[in-house]
């Protein structure tokens, strides 16, 4: 049960982060204002990944269930997000001024709005497209996420209401350092808790043997679906942070090849571990960055680089394995999970 | 037509996923490379052309630059299969398929370094020629059948009847379908399966090879990056027939082909949305596609 | 009234009649065998009772006749004088014919697999704690969340399960991965799960397989010690004789999909029927 000894409940847990918020807060402010903001708004990009492989591997890594069409997810929630930000601004904004909420606070708030709604509508479409396909296994499964990915990309881009093939532009810019830094806390305590609750092992037992997690009664249909509603749910989120960063959607950048780089990242960094999914989700944003020097050569090293790592750790960097804050000061104990001998 | 050429690259799709139940991302660029190689086959070995006119290519000149094309790509098949996937034959599937996506990326971007990023006008095929070269870009919409898409669905149905008999009557074919059906088995028999699973990619990579020479020359222009929509498209079609299957995959190209050409016509727009509209059409209906067969899973 | 009693059911894949009208009944803490040559259906039985296969329409109906699981009224009954059924699966008195696996398993049906099937990449205590699933309580925001009541069910799952690997020998293997350990420890570990989800009945397929005289020989005591502890009745699938003629109190006899004799052991070991099942003609 490693750390839990504690039986400090979450919302403790968040109560007691709120100050820490606060300094982050102003660490983000300081470190805008510090950094160049190209360099400012990669680390919003890696944030942003962070959420989407993390949420990614809950379905490939817990769940053993491949899907290859999270940008799909994510540009739902892209749109949803940018819906309430920029069409029903006018009228959420009415009601927050009834409501005597100061001006400082209107922008927050409707952000906040956004972000949920984009989860819930994200974890609608992932429900609508998670019952057909989820009785599908394996390989099979892949290709109907990739062609429902593709496929709800392909229905915005022809609905004019929402600009078509251009898409949108002038959403306003909403996504801040604090933001993208809840989400990613939002999210790795999602997986955390999940994975070391009896929902996640129920997952796990999916994920090792379909066949066997019914007959120890686990409802395995209705856990993959779970599963999908909580991974769709984040890419929503990761979709309207990222819209509000980029402050418009290009429907052609949340193609197949977004959903392949998240997939990447959750393999690259070990299927089932959080912490490495983590760290490649952060590595390959700034990977393209580092090889900048190398100019037009750098993609063609990105992939020689992702072949070559995975001929070499073909489990992925962490295996199955976690990093706690423990681990990082150096106190010894056994993991959950941790029992994959990497490399294979 | 198109269809005979999403039909050529879903052959390689859905051989190499009946011997390794692997989807192999980097077919569809093998494909691209192969439409390169014909073309620089084509413009540096001065292949026969019809006299006095140098952007054009007969119909024997065409022949050669496809064999010269499908020599190239098998080569690049095996050698992807040599270095990036064999030494992944046990680990887990996901590992083979993200290698797999990267050597796709390997490739289109190591492409756009060989090539340029730019588009390249490919040979036109005697007798194709419109009188006015330069208006002629849109021959590649709409449904028309003209005298470049009679040859390649003729060359196409050829291959598709030699692929047939190589793999129903020739010793090596049985061993493939041996080795598709059980591996382990197969080997347990005496077959080399190292040497079928790259025989599989040198013939479905040749085919990819033939189908980029084709769609060159009936497009007039290759790019680096023509591989990864083809290559999704074709691979969709590959699922749609059965993945596995080899008529299957004749068919689900030709099915592919021919419905997106037809909405083409009418909705420009609405063409990708409807390939996969028939991708989830058919695998919720028919998951195993339209030639193919359920397998149960032991307990 | 027996614990679970399987009434004519018929099990076919495509064509192929797999089990055709079989009937047997598991009494409240008895221990019952099934045996039969290779290829006769025997764990068809287990996956029909399991939910894995679903039973066929059958035509050996007698006077309660029904269709599509619905009961002719008598009228209708001899009007159309309808013979077919699908037999019926009846656990406690419950009807769990056509239910979900998983649903079986909840009301109170467990099993091993021939080929042992545990989760291989999960810790071994790991595996157990994912069978103490179906009686959980807990929802998932209380999981996300952390609430008192999930700390409180997780600690008690915890308890039960190392309580039930030590009880089954295996707590010095507890953090190691199931696929890891020793074939005989597994095949433990697999009834360990079983039990922990808290059945009526345990289904054991071939439990001795693989094993030498020394580890069937403890086997046949655990079952029967499974049986006295923690009350469950057993069906157990045995091609080892010994085993099966020393524990169980009736034994069914399956051949080609039929069951060809029941009884006591030394009933079934003097049947000519069973004997010219399993040494074919003379």
């Amino acid at each position: 049960m490693k750390g839990n000894r504690r039986h400090l409940p979450t919302v403790a847990w968040l109560a007691l982060m709120a100050p820490v918020a606060l300094a982050l807060w102003a660490a983000g402010s300081g470190l805008e204002s510090l950094l160049v903001p190209y360099y400012f708004r990669i680390i919003l990009l890696s944030g942003i990944a962070v959420i989407a492989a993390v949420s990614l591997n809950i379905v490939n890594g817990f769940t053993g269930q491949f899907s290859i069409g999270h940008a799909g997810f994510m540009l739902v929630g892209a749109y949803a997000s940018a819906g309430i930000t920029m069409f029903a601004r006018p009228f959420t904004e009415s009601v927050l001024r009834s409501a005597h909420v100061p001006d400082v606070m209107l922008m927050p708030l409707q952000f906040a709005a956004a972000i949920a709604v984009a989860a819930l509508a994200a974890s609608i479409v992932g429900l609508l497209v998670g019952l057909p396909s989820l009785r599908l296994r394996g390989d099979y499964l892949a290709i109907a996420t990739l062609g429902f990915g593709e496929g709800i990309r392909a229905i915005f881009v022809t609905v004019d209401a929402v600009g078509g093939a251009s898409g949108l532009h002038n959403i306003p810019p909403l996504t801040s350092f604090v933001w993208v830094f809840l989400g990613v806390v939002g999210v790795i305590i999602t997986a955390r808790n999940l994975a070391a609750s009896t929902h996640g092992r129920a997952l796990f037992a999916i994920r090792e043997d379909e066949l066997a997690a019914q007959a120890v009664g686990i409802d395995t249909f209705r856990y993959k679906v779970l599963a999908f509603l909580i991974s769709a749910a984040w890419a929503g989120v990761a979709g309207a942070l990222l819209a509000h960063l980029d402050l418009g959607i290009d429907p052609r950048s949340y193609s197949f090849m977004k959903s392949v780089e998240i997939v990447v990242m959750v393999v690259l960094g070990g299927l089932g571990s959080v912490t490495g999914s983590v760290i490649a989700a952060v590595g390959l944003t700034w990977l393209p960055e580092i090889l900048r020097p190398v100019a037009e050569y750098r993609m063609v090293f990105y992939s020689a680089l992702l072949v070559l790592l995975m001929l070499l750790r073909p489990r992925g960097l962490f295996g199955r394995k976690e990093l706690g804050l423990a681990d990082l000061l150096g106190k010894k104990k056994t993991v959950p999970n941790a029992n994959r001998k990497e490399g294979g | 037509m198109l269809g005979s050429i999403y039909a050529l690259i879903a052959l390689g799709y859905t051989m190499v996923y009946g011997v390794l139940r692997l989807i192999n991302f980097a077919h569809g660029d093998v494909y691209m490379v192969g439409a390169f190689i014909g073309l620089y086959a084509w413009r540096y070995l001065g292949l026969p052309s019809e006299e006095g006119q140098a952007q054009v290519v007969s119909t024997a000149g065409l022949l050669l630059m496809m064999l010269i094309a499908m020599v190239g790509a098998a080569a690049l098949g095996v050698l992807i299969e040599r270095v990036a996937y064999r030494p992944l034959r046990r680990a887990p599937r996901l590992t083979a398929l993200i290698t797999a996506i990267g050597v796709s990326m390997l490739l289109e971007y190591g492409g756009q370094l060989v090539f340029g990023t730019t588009k390249q006008d490919y040979p036109w095929l005697a007798g194709t020629v419109p009188s006015s070269i330069g208006s002629a870009a849109g021959g590649s919409s709409g449904i028309s059948i003209d005298r470049v898409d009679v040859i390649i669905l003729v060359i196409a149905v050829l291959l598709v009847v030699v692929l047939q008999i190589i793999v129903h009557g020739t010793r090596p074919g049985k061993a493939m379908r041996a080795v598709a059906f059980d591996r382990e088995a197969a080997s347990l028999m005496g077959i080399n399966t190292d040497t079928i699973i790259a025989l599989t990619f040198i013939v479905g990579s040749a085919f990819a090879g033939a189908a980029g020479v084709l769609v060159g020359v009936r497009n007039h222009y290759v790019e680096p990056l023509m591989g990864l929509t083809a290559g999704i498209k074709a691979f969709v079609a590959a699922v749609v027939g059965g993945i596995g299957s080899i008529p299957g995959a004749a068919l689900g190209g030709l099915i592919m082909g021919l419905s997106e050409e037809a909405v083409r016509a009418f909705y420009p727009e609405l063409a990708d949305a409807v390939v996969f509209g028939v991708l989830i059409l058919i695998l919720v209906l028919r998951p195993c596609g339209l030639i193919g067969s359920q397998t149960a899973e032991k307990v | 009234m027996p614990l679970l009693s399987v009434d004519r059911c018929t099990v076919a894949f495509g064509g192929l009649i797999a089990l055709d009208a079989v009937s047997l009944e598991v009494d409240q803490g008895e221990i019952v065998g099934l045996i039969g040559p290779n290829g006769a259906g025997k764990t068809t039985v287990f996956n029909l009772i399991t939910g894995v296969c679903r039973p066929a329409k059958s035509r050996t109906a007698t006077a309660e006749v029904e269709v599509e699981g619905v009961p002719l009224t008598p009228q209708q009954g001899s009007r159309k004088r309808m013979k077919v059924h699908y037999g019926d699966i009846i656990l406690a008195g419950e009807s769990i014919r056509g239910k979900s696996p998983h649903i079986i398993a909840a009301r109170g049906v467990a099993r091993t697999f021939q080929n042992v099937r545990l989760f291989p990449e999960i810790t071994v205590l790991d595996n157990v704690r994912a069978a103490c699933h179906v009686h959980t309580t807990n929802s998932l925001p209380a999981a996300l969340f952390r609430t008192g009541s999930y700390y409180a069910e997780e600690h008690d799952i915890e308890k039960r399960s190392i309580h039930l690997l030590h009880v089954f020998g295996l707590g010095k293997f507890q953090s190691a991965p199931a696929g890891s350990l020793p074939y005989g420890e597994q095949r433990r570990l697999e009834i360990a799960r079983a039990l922990a989800t808290e059945p009526k009945i345990l289904l054991l397929d071939e439990p001795a397989a693989g094993m030498n005289p020394q580890e069937t020989r403890e086997l046949t005591e655990l079952i029967g010690w499974i049986r006295d502890d923690f009350k469950v009745s057993m069906l157990i699938i045995e091609h080892d004789m010994k085993l099966v003629m020393g524990i169980c109190e009736r034994i069914y006899v399956l051949d080609y999909g039929e069951v060809i004799a029941h009884g006591a052991p030394e009933e079934i070991r003097s049947d000519p029927k069973v004997i010219k099942a399993y040494l074919g003609e003379e």
